[in-house]
């Protein structure tokens, strides 16, 4: 903290020619801080493009499957979803890094993130539900279910968390709930929620659904190519991003790793839901991120990887001077520590992302008060990071809190 | 003493303004005061996101991190009507003005000004005869209590719908500059258990809800310390404390939460909303908020007794407790440093205190001892016939309001979408909050009124940035 202080009105002054000194030392092997900011904000855009990308495939898919409503189609639309998930869990490390992404009020803020993900959701608020199982059901009319709301990209936006922070109309888990419907069945049945394709052929208001499915997943797609644009060379935010602070630019962007290691994934996507497990039936659904597909294992693994992505400055083929090799130089021995707790991450994350149990029955398996189980071992794993990552940031000079 | 360095300071700063004139020779040194932007020294987060107020503070245990994460989910989870499946969140109602904590404090934020044929996001309306009851709380009315609960479960009526209306207020700076508020007149439609004509009325909108747990540890010495009520020192301010019923301690004692400085203990101010805003009952407050002659909702069942366990009640009260202030933002641009000392200068300070103390706090070890930067100082204050609501609350007149610590601000419009300020969200930006500080406030108002353009929105400036 104390270094903090000294640190920011310093570099407040001196902020102009910071970045061209230390782009001067490339001829050993040195890691510079620039060299780290710059390979992260390329190792940013890569993974949004690739999140786009497969968004994109996405939505090709639900467009056969709207425009052709068959089980085969149905289930295409499906995969589809659940291979863009692992593209964008793994840029959720990019949050909370006072980016475009989640925040307001600048000329570049994008202040998409609730519009992408927001959860949980209540789903009655896009449609119908099994009556008694959700706040709304029996005294709220659904989107899908009030004819006189026209589904437009304006209007889904425009009903995003319009009564409360769970009545979500856009987003990831919009779309998850619009393809697999409610999960009404047991954790260890070990099965998603049972929506027929015929939700979208002859029951009621399957041209509405089918509207609000295209729409809703035409307002994602847009969603990550403006993020894709502003992170691009020479698009609107990698530019304000290149022009910072180098030490601000390398905090900021740990930060987001951080946050996601110490908070978001650990503590919002996994605790609480250990901790609540007596939601619908005693099961826990409403806690879960991926609550209606059941993958919610693979969301905590790509979490995870994108937090990994950025220690280690890596990611597809990106592979530059990274987070790790900055605090390797300094501080061989708080390196050797961080590598260690990314290394347990990455073991503990795996078994919850490749376990042949879904996540909704593994936390009903476990109480927060313990640390025996898979999940609050990974919750473990995780915290240690977070001091890790927060350790290492202070061999640098860097405070994250 | 602490008078004298204030005289000196003011004369400094009143020097400062005449002999630099040209406002080119004030630099940031000269006004930024080392570690100003940590407003509760090291325990701040630095987001400036829409989850700004979502964070909990540095250095929490494993467990204590746990605890908090279930008092988030349990503070975001919609509650449902008993009887239902979800035995672990039933129990809303009978009657309501809101289903979860965020349908008011949305994002741990501030609520919105009541809008018409709307259910409300964040607003309520107390209610009252004139007197006391025997605590010394104010005096309920037949049929509805203390508070209008204007939604309902399924087969039970709710209370009533309130409505507003705007009577434009047209005002000018001395510069010439002109200037709108917009004054809200309340009333009452669809009254289901009698009229409500002639009665008090109190509108309020959901506060945020970060650093609470700072509050809750400041020492009664640190709240009591600027305590004028008579004005001894003659500079316009006094400073009342209010002494409330105290449910858990069966006494009265220091009120330090609300509009009113009505509630004593953030867990009573917790447990208070879950009874009278969500119709959940708890160790606290055990009976349904079920006045006669509301027969259905008396009849209604029942989520359990209490509908909220201890358990929980506790890890919401960790929760809203461990919620950390976001530090400053922009504190180093020089308008906002210059706005930092014209706040002074015009004495918004005088209530808008700041460097207060905290205890042992009895929630969480972390927030022990840790000097804090409110901007308030936690006491009533009479704010003038316009903002008054002209209902007592214990020892509060109707006219006075608890000062509201600015801390988090700036930020409300991030995390909420709006700059709605005062007790009802009647203000639509900073400027019209002050612009609406009448009574002990009188003098700072004019002073700022007085300001040239750019030292006023120096001062806005300034607030934001906190």
């Amino acid at each position: 903290m104390k270094k903090f202080l000294v640190l920011l009105p310093f570099s407040f002054f001196v902020f102009a020619c910071s970045n061209d000194d230390e782009n001067n030392s490339s001829s050993n092997d040195e890691i510079t801080a620039a060299s780290v900011v710059e390979n992260y904000a390329n190792l940013v855009y890569e993974s949004y493009s690739d999140s786009y990308d497969a968004a994109v495939l996405m939505q090709t898919a639900i467009t056969t499957f709207t425009e052709t409503p068959t089980e085969d189609n149905f289930t295409a639309a499906k995969d589809a979803w659940l291979s863009a998930r692992e593209y964008y869990g793994q840029t959720e490390a990019y949050r909370e890094t006072n980016g475009p992404i989640d925040t307001e009020g600048e000329s570049w803020s994008i202040g998409n993130e609730g519009q992408m993900n927001a959860w949980p959701i209540d789903e009655s608020y896009i449609d119908y539900v099994l009556t008694g199982t959700e706040s709304y059901a029996g005294d709220y009319n659904s989107i899908i279910g009030d004819e006189t709301y026209s589904i437009t990209e304006e209007a889904l936006a425009g009903s995003n968390e319009g009564v409360d922070d769970k009545s979500i109309s856009t987003g990831w888990h919009a779309i998850e709930f619009l393809l697999w419907g409610q999960d009404n069945t047991a954790p260890a049945e070990d099965l998603p929620g049972q929506r027929s394709y015929t939700d979208y052929t002859i029951a009621e208001n399957a041209d509405r659904r089918a509207q609000y499915l295209t729409v809703v997943t035409n307002l994602l797609v847009n969603d990550l190519n403006d993020l894709v644009s502003t992170w691009n060379e020479g698009g609107t935010y990698r530019t304000v991003f290149e022009a910072l602070d180098t030490d601000t630019a390398l905090q900021q962007a740990i930060n987001g790793a951080f946050f996601i290691a110490g908070d978001e994934l650990s503590s919002e996507r996994m605790i609480a839901p250990v901790d609540s497990t007596d939601g619908i039936d005693a099961s826990g659904q409403e806690d879960e991120h991926s609550c209606f597909s059941d993958n919610t294992q693979r969301d905590v693994y790509a979490n995870a990887q994108g937090v990994l992505n950025v220690i280690y400055g890596s990611y597809s083929t990106i592979n530059g001077a990274s987070f790790i090799d900055l605090v390797k130089q300094t501080d061989p021995a708080q390196a050797a520590t961080l590598e260690a707790a990314a290394s347990l991450v990455a073991t503990r994350a795996a078994l919850i992302g490749d376990n042949a149990q879904p996540f909704d029955y593994l936390i009903t398996q476990e109480t927060s008060d313990s640390t025996d189980g898979p999940v609050m071992q990974c919750v473990v794993a995780l915290f240690d990071l977070a001091n890790e990552i927060s350790a290492s940031a202070s061999v640098l000079g860097i405070n994250l809190n | 003493m602490k008078k004298h360095i204030t005289f000196i300071f003011l004369i400094a700063l009143s020097l400062f303004s005449c002999t630099t004139e040209d406002d080119n020779y004030i630099t940031f040194e000269d006004l930024y005061e080392e570690g100003e932007e940590f407003l509760t020294g090291e325990l701040g987060v630095n987001s400036t996101s829409a989850n700004a107020f979502g964070f909990e503070v540095d250095g929490l245990t494993f467990t204590e991190i746990g605890a908090f994460s279930t008092g988030n989910s349990l503070f975001n989870q919609n509650w449902v009507s008993a009887p239902a499946s979800t035995t672990a969140r039933d129990g809303l109602g009978p009657t309501f003005n809101a289903r979860s904590c965020a349908g008011c404090h949305f994002k741990d934020g501030r609520g919105s000004p009541l809008v018409n044929g709307e259910d409300s996001s964040g607003f309520l309306m107390r209610i009252s005869l004139p007197g006391q009851d025997l605590f010394g709380n104010a005096n309920p009315v037949a049929g509805y209590n203390t508070q209008i609960q204007d939604r309902a479960n399924n087969g039970v009526d709710y209370e009533a719908k309130v409505n507003v209306t705007y009577e434009i207020l047209n005002g000018a700076y001395p510069d010439g500059n002109t200037y709108e508020l917009q004054k809200p007149i309340y009333s009452f439609s669809d009254e289901k258990f009698g009229s409500l004509e002639g009665i008090l009325t109190s509108p309020r909108v959901a506060q945020q809800t970060i650093g609470l747990g700072f509050v809750n540890a400041l020492p009664d010495d640190q709240i009591l310390q600027f305590v004028d009520e008579f004005d001894a020192d003659g500079d316009g301010i006094s400073g009342k404390a209010n002494y409330v019923w105290n449910v858990e301690e069966n006494t009265t004692t220091l009120g330090k939460y609300g509009w009113k400085a009505n509630a004593p203990s953030l867990k009573q101010q917790i447990a208070g909303a879950f009874h009278g805003d969500m119709g959940l009952t708890s160790s606290l407050f055990t009976e349904q908020e079920c006045p006669s002659p509301q027969q259905d909702c008396a009849d209604a069942v029942n989520g359990g007794e209490p509908e909220i366990t201890d358990s929980q009640l506790e890890k919401v009260v960790f929760y809203q407790a461990t919620l950390a202030v976001p530090n400053r933002r922009n504190y180093e641009d020089l308008s906002v440093l210059k706005g930092k000392a014209n706040f002074t200068e015009i004495n918004c300070i005088g209530c808008h205190r700041i460097n207060q103390t905290t205890g042992i706090s009895e929630i969480a070890a972390v927030l022990n001892n840790i000097t804090i930067k409110p901007y308030s100082d936690f006491l009533l204050h009479d704010m003038g016939a316009e903002l008054a609501d002209n209902r007592p609350d214990f020892l509060a007149s109707g006219s006075e309001w608890r000062t509201q610590p600015l801390w988090g601000i700036g930020l409300i419009s991030t995390v909420n979408n709006h700059t709605f300020f005062l007790h009802d969200g009647r203000a639509r930006t900073i400027e019209e909050a002050i612009l609406w500080h009448g009574g002990e406030a009188e003098n700072s108002k004019n002073a700022f009124k007085e300001l040239s353009q750019e030292k006023r929105q120096q001062i806005i400036d300034f607030v934001n940035s906190l």
